[in-house]
């Protein structure tokens, strides 16, 4: 079997130093395959580190899509004091502002009828003597005033009103989620710089492994006139090719999960009546991850040969 | 040309391998290098490569002064001299033509002339024809003249060699001395470490004598049993 760096040829012109560095990463890349390298285990465990922080990127995206999803059609639900027979002049009132789309008045009757149909409650409910009902409105905002801030204004006023009761609306949740995707967002970064920093730590440890298990060839080419660039250059690019394998591991793992994922969330998401659909890690993100691991693999293996290159002193 | 002046060589410990040596050995000279075991021969030769740096007085190789070469300059100037080992160094893993090779691909060699000049190496050691064989799979002889064969494969201008007849018979060792003798013919400075005084009387070259560290201007004979 031949070296790692026997392929290496003179270096006059940029097509031939570019030639030349082919050689040497194809090389590198081929010891990758070598079993006793483990370098596969490698690979496997910086895609298993990458995908932890991308899979929680894309939940928190999905999360962060189902918030927008909700905004875009806003609704609020008054329910007015028992007294009030005829809620239409109140109606008409709220109509008038600039935000209200539309109002869905619901009779006691009509809710009841609704509690029955979709509660599953229909035989506790016919338990009752009177229906313990009242009238709602329910408020539909128009499509640029369905943000958590009007709504929450219109909420605040409506509550001091005398007719109504009660104010339920979506925008409590809403605001919920949105500081669970604030939190989620977050934790991608602290779990992608401590994720990243493993990275760098695995892939500069089986660098320095691979420089151990050839301390003999280093000695010998530095004794024969090798440059400290000449014995670098296949551990730099095995380093960054274990980041980029890693990365491409990272992305078909963090798919996998989501295909696994798409059918229950599809189903409990679509039980609120949207017609969302999960996304998955896009080309754009895919394409960081791909830079961000063999960015992180040649900064890694840098390091690593720059420590342990110079203890090796023929 | 290789020139010692006043050379110590004290290692970290404080044992002074060589004390006040000085000598110089003229381009395209040969010369024997010679001493009981621990006279500081595999120091000489290990200062004149820069795998170990004087501790006082300056080793001048080729018009440059090594106690001043900085490490960065140490890959070009190694490739002036071919070194042939007592342990060899061979690559295990490699086959004795990658082997041959090592320091063409090293150097920047065109890769076109490889072959070319890696069998005409083999070829003055003897060993055409076993360029696809491991180091392990020859004897001790064998594997030293791979080793010779690598360390003139560039054609360099100073050849040293540390005890190459080490683990050789007498007809082996007299083939391999022949070789060196060879190389000093066609214009290589040669400085070769032994412990035999055989080869000092047959070839009739000129010998540097250490004992204890000092360069003593005796015959060789009176030093070694
Ligand atoms: N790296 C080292 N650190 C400390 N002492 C050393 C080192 N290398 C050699 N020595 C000492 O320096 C002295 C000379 O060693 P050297 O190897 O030059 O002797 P030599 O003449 O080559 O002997 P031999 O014929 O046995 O090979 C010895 O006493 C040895 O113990
Ligand atoms: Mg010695």
């Amino acid at each position: 079997m031949m070296g790692i760096w026997w392929t290496a040829r003179r270096t006059s012109g940029l097509i031939n130093y570019l030639k030349n560095n082919f050689r040497v990463f194809v090389r590198s890349t081929a010891q990758l395959t070598r079993p006793a390298g483990g370098a596969i285990m490698t690979v496997v465990a910086i895609g298993i580190t990458l995908a932890l922080p991308a899979l929680l990127y894309v939940v928190t995206d999905n999360i962060d899509q189902l918030g927008r999803n909700w905004e875009t059609r806003a609704q609020v639900n008054l329910f007015l004091v028992k007294n009030v027979e005829n809620p239409a002049a109140l109606q008409a009132r709220l109509q008038s502002l600039k935000e209200i789309d539309r109002i869905d008045a619901v009779s006691p009757d009509q809710g009841l009828s609704d509690f029955k149909k979709y509660s599953g409650f229909a035989r506790a409910s016919d338990l009752l003597d009177a229906n313990p009902l009242p009238w709602t409105l329910v408020v539909h905002f128009t499509r640029e005033h369905s943000n958590i801030e009007a709504v929450q204004r219109f909420i605040d006023r409506a509550a001091q009103l005398p007719e109504v009761d009660n104010v339920r609306s979506d925008v409590l949740w809403l605001k919920r989620l949105t500081a669970v995707v604030e939190i989620g967002h977050r934790l991608v970064w602290v779990l992608a710089i401590l994720l990243g920093l493993a990275v760098v730590v695995i892939i500069s440890n089986t660098v320095r492994l691979a420089i151990l298990s050839r301390t003999h060839e280093i000695e010998v080419i530095k004794l024969i006139g090798g440059t400290d660039r000449f014995i670098r250059r296949p551990f730099l690019y095995q380093g960054f090719v274990q980041g980029a394998l890693g990365a491409v591991t990272a992305v078909l793992l963090t798919t996998i999960c989501i295909e696994a994922l798409r059918e229950p969330i599809t189903g409990l998401v679509g039980e609120y009546g949207s017609g969302y659909r999960l996304v998955g890690l896009s080309w754009t993100n895919a394409g960081v991850l791909f830079a961000l691991g063999s960015g992180l693999g040649w900064v890694a293996s840098r390091w690593s040969v720059g420590r342990h290159l110079k203890d090796i002193e023929p | 040309m290789i020139a010692f002046n006043d050379v110590t060589k004290r290692y970290p410990g404080g044992h002074e391998a060589l004390k006040h040596v000085s000598f110089k050995l003229p381009a395209g000279e040969m010369a024997f290098l010679t001493g009981h075991s621990g006279a500081g021969k595999s120091t000489l030769l290990k200062l004149i490569v820069v795998i170990e740096r004087a501790t006082q007085g300056q080793v001048v190789v080729n018009e440059q002064n090594l106690t001043r070469l900085p490490r960065r300059k140490l890959p070009r100037f190694r490739r002036q001299i071919g070194v042939v080992f007592q342990d060899h160094k061979l690559l295990p893993e490699q086959t004795v033509f990658e082997n041959v090779a090592l320091p063409l691909v090293v150097s920047g060699y065109s890769p076109k002339d490889t072959p070319r000049r890696v069998r005409a190496a083999l070829d003055k050691v003897g060993l055409l024809g076993k360029e696809a064989m491991f180091p392990l799979m020859l004897s001790g002889g064998e594997q030293q003249r791979v080793g010779i064969a690598r360390a003139v494969v560039t054609r360099p201008s100073i050849l040293l060699a540390d005890e190459p007849t080490g683990n050789v018979d007498a007809a082996m060792s007299d083939d391999i001395m022949d070789l060196f003798r060879l190389f000093n013919q066609v214009g290589t400075t040669v400085l070769v470490a032994t412990h035999e005084l055989r080869h000092i009387e047959r070839l009739g070259k000129p010998v540097l004598c250490l004992d204890d560290g000092y360069l003593v201007d005796r015959p060789a004979d009176q030093w070694i049993d």
